[in-house]
């Protein structure tokens, strides 16, 4: 990597970086936002008259859909409800503060009945998991809330109109973003990670959602105040179909997940003795991605990437992999041929299809005497240099970690493994991956201060 | 021009439509693709390590496939089991060491031992995975035989699932008619020399149902030419297993 192209990566880094807050700033700044929403709410005039059949009517569908979310990850954030679009209805019939209460309640229904995994924590913690969901379900209902009243209340668009109900359904689209981008940016000052990859990971699929659910909502809104079993009726049937679709989509990933679980199994059965090692280089790989702040979708890839990187070994036959003593040329050059089978393998999978790249070229060296391809420099993937620099460390101290052996290597220590790396950084490694990897290693308590040898520090934190 | 109600109308009827489309028809289509995609990467790992044998897979699906689209006996949401089965039957070969699979010469007594032994491997890998379940009950059971000479279990007859009779025999025949390293040198046997060694065994060793889907699908697909039935095929058919 040249020297004004790593600047440029600094600099973007750099902007994606806000001020850390500790948990408490967090929750803090959070209700901040919350108080003034729920004041200026209550005080915003009610746009009609409505029957309480109605509310209670589109109350019951918020909570009812609130009970039935999609677990689309492990942790406790990590459910999906399609409650938006009751919401959205019942603001466009009756205003701003009973749509805040409704989305408030079914929030606090779906906190306290479901997230099962956190259970175990204290009252406390538990209180505060809740608040912060209140909190986030106010800031992003409210907002919107506020923007249509006010927008109807000034005469922007008259209520009735097709026209104005899709000018209304695109401000909302936009002020949920809006509200969406700001818990964010809230968040990710507070654990430290870039607000993108907090995106990505938390609000990709409510965002996604969104783009359907608010104009869903508002249609629905106009369909009930014709007539409310009609309105109802629509409104739960698509609301029933999204939260199949959404579980179906959750378990195509599965699939996919489940092949990278099954070609692993192959690797099992085939060398034994790479198992670990293969999970620990995933472990490794996703941690260097964090700190030197890889793009969103590089992440959610890296750790398939580093399971499958050696997924070609299986094609190679046992006893010279397990080979004591100097290989042949003819036998390193069978060895040589794994990154390509690897990506052979890997290819046939369509969203796999950067994980075979990554894997192709994760022998490559920067100087260009790797193979198979002899890449140089930045030609080679960023996701194969990290992998590259994690199996190396790997493979080096192996059976120090976990008393496996590597047969045709001996094992070395993490301080003079991180040594060679270092020595290595530049022509084999990449210098930038080292260093955050040296990093990691410290923050770990792997490798104390002390330990990386005096010149290596030179040549780590001189550039 | 457009009433504000009769658009709504319209709006909450093609929004009913479109979200019924996107929960049922299209998960089900790419959750298909998914699982094929996979399955073919899982077989195409296999394929590497067994050269000799590297479009088995494929052609065993393939031709599994047609001969089950043919029988009456298999409901057609389940032929897609069956061609998953077909593409990962060989799938416990990755646990059998490297020197037996690629031996010149046809494995013997510990060897022979030991690559049998992939079947049951291969089975136990793919129960792992709950979309793969079926296709693993399929593969447990694809190298017995009809009369229970086969391996791993012995079972026989009725008691080995139609579909694991389907494979087997799909996957023999195309192992037959293909180049292998023990035979190195001699040519493979010809479709027609390995449907006669077929027909001769049908109701012994295979399943005679089984060997007549293979007879029809081969004549469809024109692996062997479409003539007058063999002679002894249909007397065969209706030969009972010994056992």
């Amino acid at each position: 990597m040249s020297e004004a192209e790593l600047e440029d990566e600094i600099f973007i880094a750099k902007l994606f970086q806000l001020p850390r807050l500790s948990g408490k700033q967090y929750a803090f700044y959070l209700s901040l936002c919350a108080v003034p929403i729920i004041l200026a709410c209550s005080f915003l005039p009610t746009l009609h008259a409505v029957s309480i059949k109605e509310i209670l009517c589109f109350f019951v569908l918020a909570v009812v859909i609130g009970l039935f979310p999609v677990k689309i990850s492990d942790d406790e954030r990590g459910y999906l409800s399609a409650s938006l679009p009751a919401t959205m209805a019942i603001l466009y019939m009756a205003g701003a503060f009973y749509s805040i209460a409704i989305g408030t309640v079914s929030v606090v229904v779906q906190s306290l009945f479901f997230c099962k995994a956190a259970r175990s924590k204290s009252f406390s913690q538990e209180f505060q998991r809740i608040l912060f969901a209140v909190c986030r379900e106010i800031v992003s209902v409210g907002v919107i809330a506020i923007f249509y009243n006010c927008a109807v209340v000034d005469g922007l668009f008259t209520q009735r109109s097709w026209l104005g109900a899709i000018a209304l359904s695109v401000g909302a689209l936009a002020t949920h973003f809006l509200g969406a981008l700001l818990i964010t940016s809230l968040e990710s000052s507070s654990q430290g990670i870039r607000w993108d990859i907090v995106w990505f990971e938390n609000f990709r699929w409510t965002d996604k959602g969104a783009l359907l659910m608010c104009p869903l909502g508002f249609v629905a809104g106009a369909l009930a105040e014709q007539n409310l079993a009609y309105g109802i009726g629509m409104l739960s049937i698509v609301l029933i179909a999204a939260q199949r679709g959404f579980a179906l989509h959750k378990q195509k990933q599965d699939v996919y997940r489940e092949a990278v679980d099954l070609l692993a199994g192959l690797m099992l059965e085939a060398h034994p003795y790479t198992h670990g090692h293969i999970h620990r280089v995933a472990a490794w790989a996703k941690k260097i991605g964090r700190k030197i702040g890889l793009n969103a979708h590089s992440m959610s890839r890296l750790e398939e990437a580093a399971i499958l990187h050696d997924i070609g070994k299986v094609a190679i036959d046992d006893r010279i992999l397990n080979k004591i003593g100097r290989l042949s040329d003819g036998e390193w050059s069978l060895i040589k041929r794994h990154p390509e089978i690897g990506a052979d393998i890997v290819e046939k999978m369509s969203c796999f299809e950067d994980v075979s790249r990554w894997i192709k070229h994760h022998h490559e060296r920067i100087d260009g005497m790797g193979y198979p391809l002899g890449l140089k420099g930045t030609d080679i993937p960023i996701e194969s240099r990290i992998i590259s620099v994690v199996d190396a460390f790997d493979a080096m101290v192996d059976s120090k970690i976990e008393g496996q052996r590597r047969v045709y290597c001996r094992s070395i220590p993490p301080r003079e493994a991180c040594n060679e790396l270092i020595r290595c950084s530049g022509t084999q490694f990449d210098a930038d991956i080292v260093r955050a990897f040296v990093e990691i290693l410290k923050e770990e308590g792997l490798l104390n201060l002390e330990a990386v040898s005096q010149e290596a520090e030179i040549i780590l934190f001189a550039a | 021009m457009f009433d504000f109600k009769q658009v709504m109308d319209f709006t909450g009827v093609a929004i009913v439509l479109l979200s019924l489309f996107v929960a049922f028809v299209y998960p089900r289509i790419s959750m298909k693709k998914a699982v094929k995609q996979s399955c073919s990467a899982l077989a195409m790992a296999v394929a590497h390590r067994e050269p000799y044998l590297s479009s088995h897979s494929e052609r065993t699906a393939k031709l599994v496939v047609n001969m089950a689209k043919m029988s009456m006996r298999i409901w057609p949401w389940r032929i897609w089991d069956l061609e998953m089965a077909a593409l990962l039957h060989m799938i416990g070969k990755v646990g059998v060491s490297y020197s037996i699979l690629n031996d010149k010469q046809a494995p013997e007594g510990q060897a022979l031992f030991e690559l049998r032994e992939y079947v049951r491997i291969g089975a136990e890998m793919l129960s792992a995975s709950p979309t793969l379940r079926r296709a693993s009950w399929i593969v447990a059971f694809h190298r017995e035989y009809y009369d229970g000479g086969g391996y791993p279990y012995g079972r026989y007859g009725d008691n080995i699932p139609f579909e694991s009779r389907l494979l087997c025999v799909a996957s023999e025949f195309v192992a037959m008619t293909s180049q292998r390293i023990y035979r190195e040198g001699e040519a493979p046997f010809s479709p027609e020399e390995a449907m006669q060694h077929f027909v001769e065994y049908a109701g012994e060793r295979y399943d005679p149902e089984s060997v007549a889907l293979l007879n029809r699908a081969c004549q469809k697909m024109g692996i062997i030419k479409r003539k007058k039935r063999a002679a002894n095929l249909k007397a065969s058919v209706f030969r009972r297993p010994v056992a």
